[in-house]
């Protein structure tokens, strides 16, 4: 009898379940669905509120292939599509990066066809001089060559040590848009404590850190080159140790300085974010506590306001990496394949004998890598900075 | 940046001079005192700055950090008077809930770090319908008990009218 009850039960148990569970699904798809429309219209009313027009003035200034990741769309309408999932296409990075490094590749063959031609100048000279010439005579072309091979390379570094100084202040100014429209909306979900510790930060970021790199680590770069110039022209006097010892510091001062930065700026952002995530918790908790029925409610409606704000806060900070991406990348392109295009001479000359000839161009190649640190660690600073935003920014939901 | 140049147009000068007269010198006894003259020149020149950074240092100006970021302040009222409209819906809505319909509520309120303090409400009865089975209670006190449960039972003037 017991077991015949115990399996109606279960039969009927069977029978209803499914349709409980799908009434409770479809409850749940519904809550969901109005919760969606309500922050989608939350978003709507936020975008319209929060002052974009110096970004939109920032896009507008930037050139028609660094501006080609909207593809169209107006800045507001490319941030809400980051917030409906709809982030940029791959191919368009990929293109952009393709595209960017064959305009650049093609740039630099007129000056490794110069330096070769020089270097074969100077080869055949030494060959065809035989004992008619003297000694003296192979140090004037020696001296000819190297100094017209030292004005073509120093010509090309500093153009392009001007568009690297351009790139920072870019860069610079990137912070200066970005970081108070993100501050605002992490102020505006309450992580008050987040934006203490992160606005001075930003403050060190764009007027302590990018000061050093033009103040600094340029100037050092200047000097590590000139020296290698001037050590190359005469047979006399040696200076690759100087310009060597430049390089080091710069290093030195540009990687202790960015550890350091980015150590403190780790730890304090996340300790400060764990307490503004414990506040707007207990708040949340407070409102549905003391008011039982409708609490919840009250608590809702707080956190439509905070994943609104949450949701735009991280696709301006998704919106600020890409165009990092598309303003810093040429320039790492350019200079790498300054590098390399400078190496790849140096080797091409090894073989015809011009031995100093080769060695100078070589020299101006590593000098690069050194820029190329430069570029990368701002960049790769600032993108750290963004993605810490916006990780612990969200511990506060 | 100016002082650096000065400084490389001047270890370049001594240089160059020191190599066409090198170039342009046999070769002699004479020759090797010249070149190591001008080499030394080339140290002194190099070190020339050396005790002037050691008495005053770098000078890097840091006059941007002056200042701050200017966070969006009409935004930030903007989102603080959400919050508060927030409150005001629900303390409509639980009202409503419990049976007087039609209730408008005027809060006078701020927004500290993630707390709302209300200093005023304003309950507007005018346009209210209470249901009947509330008909024998005090509803003024049943308004103000309700609307003192949404403020964390702060201090708060409630004002009825209507």
């Amino acid at each position: 009898m017991t077991i015949k009850l115990f399996t109606v039960i279960m039969i009927i148990m069977s029978l209803f379940s499914p349709l409980k569970l799908e009434r409770s699904d479809m409850e749940n798809v519904n809550n969901a669905t109005s919760n969606d429309s309500q922050i989608g219209g939350n978003i709507d009313e936020i975008m319209n509120e929060l002052d974009l027009s110096e970004l939109e003035a920032f896009i507008e200034s930037l050139t028609s292939d660094q501006q080609s990741f909207l593809e169209g769309t107006a800045v507001k309408d490319f941030i809400k599509n980051i917030v409906s999932g709809q982030a940029i296409d791959f191919g368009t990075v990929m293109n952009y990066l393709l595209s960017s490094f064959g305009a650049n590749a093609a740039t630099y063959v007129p000056l490794m066809m110069a330096l070769i031609a020089v270097a074969v100048a100077y080869s055949v000279i030494n060959s065809v001089k035989g004992k008619f010439a003297s000694d003296s005579v192979e140090s004037i072309v020696r001296f000819a060559c190297m100094g017209v091979i030292l004005t073509l390379l120093i010509t090309q570094i500093f153009f392009i040590i001007g568009s690297v100084m351009d790139m920072i202040e870019l860069l610079k100014k990137q912070t200066d848009i970005f970081f108070p429209l993100i501050l605002t909306l992490m102020t505006a979900i309450g992580a008050g404590s987040s934006v203490n510790v992160y606005r001075p930060a930003v403050l060190i970021f764009a007027s302590g850190i990018i000061n050093l790199i033009t103040a600094i680590a340029i100037p050092m770069f200047i000097v590590s080159v000139v020296f290698t110039a001037i050590g190359n022209l005469s047979s006399g006097i040696k200076l690759k140790e100087m310009s060597s010892f430049f390089s080091t510091v710069s290093k030195w001062v540009l990687n202790t300085t960015f550890f350091i930065f980015m150590a403190f700026l780790s730890i304090q952002g996340i300790t400060a974010s764990i307490y503004d995530g414990i506040t707007i918790r207990t708040t949340k908790l407070a409102l549905s506590k003391y008011v039982p029925i409708i609490g919840g409610y009250l608590s809702e409606g707080f956190n439509i306001i905070l994943a609104g704000s949450v949701l735009i806060k991280n696709s301006l900070g998704l919106t600020a990496v890409i165009i990092l991406l598309f303003t810093v990348v040429p320039h790492i392109i350019r200079v790498a394949l300054l590098s390399l295009s400078l190496r790849l001479t140096a080797a091409i000359a090894e073989p015809l004998g011009c031995k100093e000839i080769s060695g100078a161009i070589g020299d101006f190649g590593k000098n690069l890598t050194m820029l190329i640190s430069m570029i990368l660690g701002v960049a790769f600073l600032y993108f750290l900075f963004i993605m810490l935003v916006i990780a612990t920014g969200n511990l506060s939901l | 940046m100016t002082f650096i140049s000065g400084w490389i147009m001047s270890i370049l000068g001594i240089v160059v001079l020191g190599t066409v007269v090198d170039l342009l010198m046999t070769k002699s006894r004479l020759k090797n005192i010249i070149r190591s003259v001008f080499a030394t020149v080339s140290v002194l020149v190099i070190i020339t700055p050396i005790p002037s950074i050691i008495d005053n240092g770098f000078d890097i100006s840091f006059s941007d950090m002056i200042g701050g970021i200017e966070l969006d302040e009409s935004f930030l009222e903007y989102a603080d008077k959400m919050k508060i409209d927030t409150l005001k819906n629900a303390i409509e809505s639980a009202l409503d809930n419990d049976g007087i319909s039609g209730v408008k509520i005027e809060l006078s309120a701020r927004v500290e770090t993630n707390e709302i303090i209300v200093e005023r409400v304003i309950v507007d009865l005018s346009d209210s319908v209470i249901k009947d089975n509330l008909a024998n209670i005090n509803k003024y006190e049943f308004i103000k008990e309700r609307v003192k449960s949404f403020t964390n039972n702060q201090e708060v003037e409630i004002i009825i009218n209507g």
